[in-house]
């Protein structure tokens, strides 16, 4: 799961802006709004993008669940589910930020997605020696599901701090560069 | 003489390559512009600036009206129909939803692909692109319209279309175009800026520019005394290509006019008996241009 | 904002019906089922333990949850091995 979530956001998002600035669609509406508006319009999409996959596979499972679990709880775990759901999509938005980022920075869509699988891996590594500094801090993912509690809170917001972080980077590289 | 569009000093380098030394353009109002340069003179970046695509180093640029552009290497969203892709630049444009759909209608016939708006941009010819391109430009009936290269890579059918689209579009509009196809810049424009190495050259009307030409070219059975020709008053060189039986006449403006010109050496060459196939004033645009830019 | 909206609701849309999309819609939800499968073993295993309780506890809804968690990098049956060893 830890490698299998940023994975599947690798794949999805690593083209969002590349391919658009590769092939020059921007241009076409660059003339008629400003930089900020696609950015970020791209970047909300992206990441309710993100939510709605999860959130319907989720649902799909509680309704697996529900025909398939013996005294299964239906309405309980549909409620705890969207807890873990909406706790569970916040490193989620951090690791679409990092890809927004690369694919801000870079104009081949193959070239975003090498550099974000690096830093996936790299931060991977990381986690050995500092591991406050990497998105896969096992605590910070537990946190996650231990809803009400203090350990959630800092997982949340550690993920929404790597969210700022990455997400406004990816911003004033794309503001700056020529597209 | 009102503006449509004004750029005062426009610097832009790219790395230690300088684009665009302070280039600096009025495009009056109402007009055909023909904006002319080598490749590498800085037409495309001085259109990519005024689009936004990139940022110049210095200068400002002054564009009152609303601006529709035909970028050049811009590509549609892949998969997308044209109608989709329309719509949203519709939207951006400024068009207001319920009037999207006839909007749309009106580009597509104004660059005759009205029955073309359920076809995916990827499945389209280059020629039907560039009409899409163009189309997309028109959307929310723009005040001045960029094109970059509109003919670049088009066969002489799409290109003559796309030539004749382009002058129905002239009306309470400006057009900017820029082209390396110099007759097709003197076919379709009333003003002309030539840049060269990120300045401009020359800026002016296209007539004004051509009425400048000094030079006749006559096509002849057999090659005249060149001699007898250079002594004539006015006329400062004569040559000869045999191989395209042609004689080329440099002559002095200040002293005779093209017509007088034209009548003093036929005159000549009637009396040397020998006869004329053809008469026709230089290189016009294409000859001065390539003056201009110190190439000739 | 009305720019950034015509935008956000496009963008959303095309990205959605994209086939790259659907198709990691599609692997997620076999990848949760798979994940249910396992929790179907744990929690068979839990209901056994705790028939006196009637329905799921809540707390050990959080534990398989977690175990699911752990699906992914250990095999089904270390997680139920692991279920096991947990004190009631």
């Amino acid at each position: 799961m830890l490698l299998g979530t940023p994975a599947l956001i690798l794949m999805i998002h690593y083209d969002k802006l590349a391919q658009e600035n590769y092939d020059g669609t921007f241009r076409y509406y660059l003339f008629r709004t400003s930089r900020a508006k696609i950015y970020w319009s791209k970047f909300a999409s992206a990441l309710a993008e993100i939510a709605l996959i999860t959130l319907t596979a989720t649902l799909i499972a509680v309704l697996y669940g529900h025909f398939k679990l013996d005294n299964f709880d239906t309405l309980k775990v549909l409620g705890y589910s969207l807890k873990y759901w909406l706790a569970g999509i916040t490193p989620l938005l951090a690791f679409s930020s990092m890809v927004f980022m690369f694919s801000s920075w870079v104009k081949r869509p193959f070239l975003a997605l090498l550099l974000s699988a690096a830093t996936v891996i790299g931060a991977g590594v990381i986690m050995n020696w500092y591991p406050w500094m990497s998105p896969f801090n096992l605590d910070y993912w537990k946190g996650l599901f231990v809803p009400g509690t203090q350990l959630m809170l800092n997982s949340v917001l550690i993920y929404l701090g790597y969210t700022a972080l990455f997400s406004t980077l990816g911003f004033l590289i794309f503001k700056k560069r020529d597209l | 003489m009102t503006t449509a569009l004004s750029i005062t000093g426009l610097k832009k380098s790219y790395g230690r390559k300088v684009a665009l030394k302070g280039l600096n353009m009025k495009v009056p109002k109402n007009t055909v512009y023909g904006f002319l340069g080598e490749n590498g003179a800085g037409k495309t970046t001085t259109f990519s600036i005024l689009g936004g695509f990139i940022s110049a180093n210095a200068g400002t640029f002054d564009m009152p009206g609303k601006m529709g552009m035909l970028p050049q290497d811009a590509r549609f969203g892949v998969g997308r129909r044209i109608d989709s892709q329309l719509k949203i630049l519709a939207k951006l444009s400024g068009v207001e939803s319920s009037k999207v759909d006839s909007e749309i209608k009106r580009v597509l016939k104004a660059v005759n692909m009205e029955g073309s708006a359920k076809v995916p941009v990827n499945k389209c010819s280059h020629g039907m692109y560039k009409r899409i391109g163009i189309a997309q430009a028109l959307l929310g009936d723009p005040d001045i319209l960029l094109f970059d290269e509109p003919t670049a890579g088009l066969d002489p059918k799409n290109a003559h279309d796309i030539r004749h689209l382009i002058q129905t579009l002239n009306h309470n509009r400006t057009v900017v175009i820029s082209s390396h196809n110099l007759a097709e810049i003197e076919q379709i424009c009333d003003h002309v800026g030539i840049i060269s190495k990120g300045e401009m050259v020359y800026e002016g009307p296209v007539e004004e520019l051509v009425s400048q030409n000094t030079e006749l070219n006559f096509k002849l059975s057999e090659m005249p005394n060149l001699k007898t020709i250079e002594k004539l008053k006015g006329i400062n060189k004569a040559s000869w290509s045999e191989e395209e039986k042609c004689c080329h006449i440099e002559f002095n403006h200040e002293v005779l006019t093209t017509e007088a010109a034209n009548a003093l050496i036929l005159e000549q060459l009637l009396k040397d008996k020998i006869g004329v196939r053809s008469i026709n004033s230089g290189n016009s645009l294409e000859h001065e241009y390539l003056k201009k830019l110190n190439l000739d | 904002m009305k720019a950034f909206l015509i935008l956000f609701k496009d963008n959303l849309l095309t990205s959605l019906k994209s086939k790259k999309t659907i198709f990691f819609l599609v692997l997620y939800v076999v990848i949760f089922a798979l994940a249910i499968h396992v929790v179907e073993e744990v929690q068979q295993e839990a209901i056994r333990r705790v028939v006196n309780q009637g329905g799921i506890d809540p707390e050990l809804y959080r534990m398989s949850f977690n175990f699911m968690v752990e699906f992914l990098k250990l095999n089904s049956n270390d997680i139920v091995q692991s279920f096991l060893s947990v004190p009631l």
